[in-house]
């Protein structure tokens, strides 16, 4: 089983060909969270510093397993700290000093950034020079979540591998072959990971995960029938501490697609599987227009937080519009 | 694995790996010390993936075996044992490594061998070896005008050229060069070049100490290391990336005054006018003058700060060629004047604003650049 990752077949074949010949100094792997971006660039460090015979990455050698467990000399990972909100400066000066030493023991000194939209403006330009010029012996593996995100003289400096979601049903066949999921909860993890396998292999592992998303979407439609005091309550609590209100959103706005599909005859590819039966009757007695209206309200709502705007209010206003 | 070692030597040999034990790294095993039987006895490692260092020493094995421990932990245990002889069992299952010494016995939890990265070790290829005298001046000579900020890496490092017998070191950091030539005592490499880090030369000039045979240096075949190999103790050093610039030819080849002064009265002028350059930008002036017929030559020192005061000192010189006035940075004078070891100091200059040559008078392996600094009269 040599790369781990499934699909993105094509960004697989070009860093194949790569590591077989003379790779580009950097690459940005782009790709919404959890979409498979540092498997494929696990990987990649993988073929460029298998030492086994036949096709690389074989998996079995030495620096396959240590890469794998992530000891390997050459191989450097640099992501934000976990107590930190950011990439900092002396965690890309420090991974430059590595780089400009030759290798330890691999064909590739190899450093990977893990979400490099998460650097400083700072971290960013002082990685500049050797984005550009690296030593002879190096290659860097950029994630973001999109190119939009990094400067733009970052992006002009690598080679760029966008990655698009996997089809639902490719991540339905995996959840169901890999991880033993029955059909009905592979098919729900798979529509509700929008694509990304990452995402979906969590989810499917992890029971709670849905069984929140389930509870966490009746609250929000029994608020619907309460009235205003009701719902303006319930966006309090949704706020409270450090809670995901993107993820809020996120799923109310799932809610609202599905019914938007329901009622223009496409219910196949609704996401809320196990609410068939409801999204069915609501969209009897809802209008397609106000459907249509009210989803543009949320999306607006998480334009505005995203631009900081107060998520208690913000989320007050998404419910109390939301049409009876 | 079961040894057993005298705690003399397992605490030299500790102390002389840790060095390269990394202070803090992303591999936790980096921070152990791996501990293994070795054709019948017991070899320390340890690396911070820049330079690695490995010893062997004398031990009983009865059971073949490697593990890591922590470096600290060890280092600190041992060497507070009493002089006597320690027997080191290992649970495999647990990677936990029993020690025991005279009436004190403890158990240190360690990681797999298999974890450790391998240290490159030096194969069959040719082969030099140096005087350890040689190489310890040569070092001393050169590497601490290596430069110490990272914004141009090859500069960090310090150029060692070999050349049909001859070794030459040079290091530069943009203000000052270095340069010293030393002979080959055995072993030709062809004409080559490669860049070692400044740290690795400075840890690899402490371990020779006292060491009395030749070291012997090979250059892995991929040229990613260079390992440095005593009578009983390994240093692999990976080498910096990159072309180092051609320093060699920065070296003025002629001048107009050359002026020779004694080393320590030199040495007393620069230290005595340095404590009164601090609040000056480290600037120190000296004015040459060649002799008449009435008076010898002779060389003034100066220093003098707005806050502070002033300080002139006086130097009997042999000068040959016109008066000059120059300024220096105190600090890279007294660096350059500490590692020269000739009575007399040979100063070339041409003009105020040229770089000044510094040369060991009856030797001409050592080479000393240093850039003026500008000042206002």
């Amino acid at each position: 089983m040599p790369w781990n990752t499934i699909g993105h077949e094509w960004a697989v074949n070009l860093l194949a060909r790569a590591a077989a010949t003379q790779p580009s100094h950097a690459y940005l792997f782009t790709g919404p969270a959890q979409i498979g971006k540092l498997t494929l660039a696990l990987d990649f460090a993988r073929a460029l510093n298998c030492v086994g015979p036949g096709e690389r990455p074989c998996g079995q050698c030495r620096s396959c397993q240590a890469i794998a467990a992530g000891r390997h000399p050459d191989v450097s990972l640099v992501r934000r700290l976990p107590d930190k909100s950011e990439i900092a400066v002396k965690q890309l000066r420090d991974v430059q000093n590595e780089l400009n030493l030759r290798p330890y023991e691999g064909r590739w000194r190899v450093a990977i950034i893990e979400n490099m939209h998460e650097a400083n403006l700072n971290a960013a330009n002082a990685f500049l020079k050797t984005l550009e010029e690296p030593a002879p012996q190096v290659v860097l593996l950029l994630t973001a979540n999109t190119p939009e995100a990094l400067l733009l003289t970052v992006r002009s400096r690598c080679q760029s591998v966008p990655m698009r979601p996997l089809p639902i049903t490719q991540v339905e066949e995996v959840l169901r072959e890999r991880f033993g999921a029955d059909s009905e909860r592979a098919a729900m993890a798979a529509r509700l990971s929008g694509g990304r396998l990452g995402w979906a292999m969590e989810a499917i592992q992890d029971e709670e995960r849905l069984a929140a998303r389930r509870e966490l979407l009746q609250t929000l439609l029994d608020s619907v029938p309460q009235g205003r005091s009701a719902q303006i309550e319930l966006a309090g609590r949704l706020t409270r501490g450090d809670r995901d209100v993107r993820g809020v959103l996120d799923l109310w706005l799932s809610w609202w697609r599905d019914l938007l599909l329901v009622k223009g005859q496409c219910a196949g590819a609704i996401v809320n599987l196990d609410e068939r039966e409801r999204l069915l009757r609501d969209a009897g007695h809802l209008e397609l227009r106000a459907i249509g209206r009210y989803l543009t309200i949320i999306e607006d709502a998480r334009q505005q937080i995203e631009q900081n705007v107060n998520a208690q209010l913000a989320l007050e206003v998404v419910l109390i519009n939301a049409p009876v | 694995m079961k040894v057993s070692c005298l705690q003399e030597n397992l605490h030299k040999g500790l102390g002389l790996v840790a060095r390269a034990v990394a202070s803090r790294s992303t591999l936790p095993v980096l921070n152990n010390i791996l501990i293994a039987t070795d054709q019948g006895r017991l070899k320390l490692a340890a690396t911070d993936l820049t330079i690695g260092i490995t010893t062997w020493i004398g031990a009983q094995i009865e059971e073949e075996g490697a593990t890591t421990v922590p470096s600290k932990l060890l280092g600190e245990f041992v060497n507070s044992l009493p002089p006597e002889k320690i027997d080191m069992q290992l649970n495999v299952r647990t990677q936990t490594l029993n020690l025991k010494c005279s009436r004190f016995e403890s158990n240190i939890k360690g990681m797999d061998a298999q974890e450790f990265p391998p240290i490159p070790t030096a194969g069959p290829e040719n082969k030099l070896k140096l005087d350890p005298d040689t190489l310890r001046a040569i070092i001393s000579q050169v590497a601490f005008a290596a430069a110490a900020d990272e914004s141009r890496p090859v500069l960090t490092g310090v150029l060692a050229k070999f050349d049909d017998g001859k070794i030459t070191l040079a290091a530069a950091d943009g203000f000052r060069l270095s340069v010293r030539t030393g002979t080959v005592s055995e072993g030709k490499a062809g004409v080559t070049a490669i860049i070692i880090p400044a740290r690795a030369l400075i840890e690899l000039s402490r371990m020779i100490g006292d060491e009395e045979e030749p070291i012997e240096v090979t250059i892995t075949k991929n040229r990613n290391q260079a390992v440095f190999h005593t009578s009983s103790t390994e240093l692999v050093t990976q080498l910096v990336e990159g072309n180092y610039p051609d320093v060699l030819s920065l070296v003025p080849k002629s001048h107009n005054t050359r002026t020779v002064v004694g080393t320590v009265d030199f040495v007393k002028a620069v230290k005595l006018a340095s404590f009164f350059a601090r609040d000056a930008s480290n600037i120190i002036r000296m004015t040459i003058e060649p002799g008449t017929d009435l008076a010898p030559g002779r060389m003034i020192v100066r220093a003098e700060s707005q806050e502070v005061g002033d300080q002139v000192g006086e130097i009997d010189a042999t000068v040959d060629g016109p008066a000059i006035e120059v300024a220096f940075n105190a600090k890279y004078l007294s660096e350059m004047l500490a590692v020269v070891d000739a009575a007399q100091v040979a100063i070339e200059t041409n003009a105020p604003e040229k770089p000044g040559v510094f040369k060991m008078v009856g030797s001409d392996e050592f080479v000393h650049v240093i850039m003026p600094m500008h000042v206002n009269r």
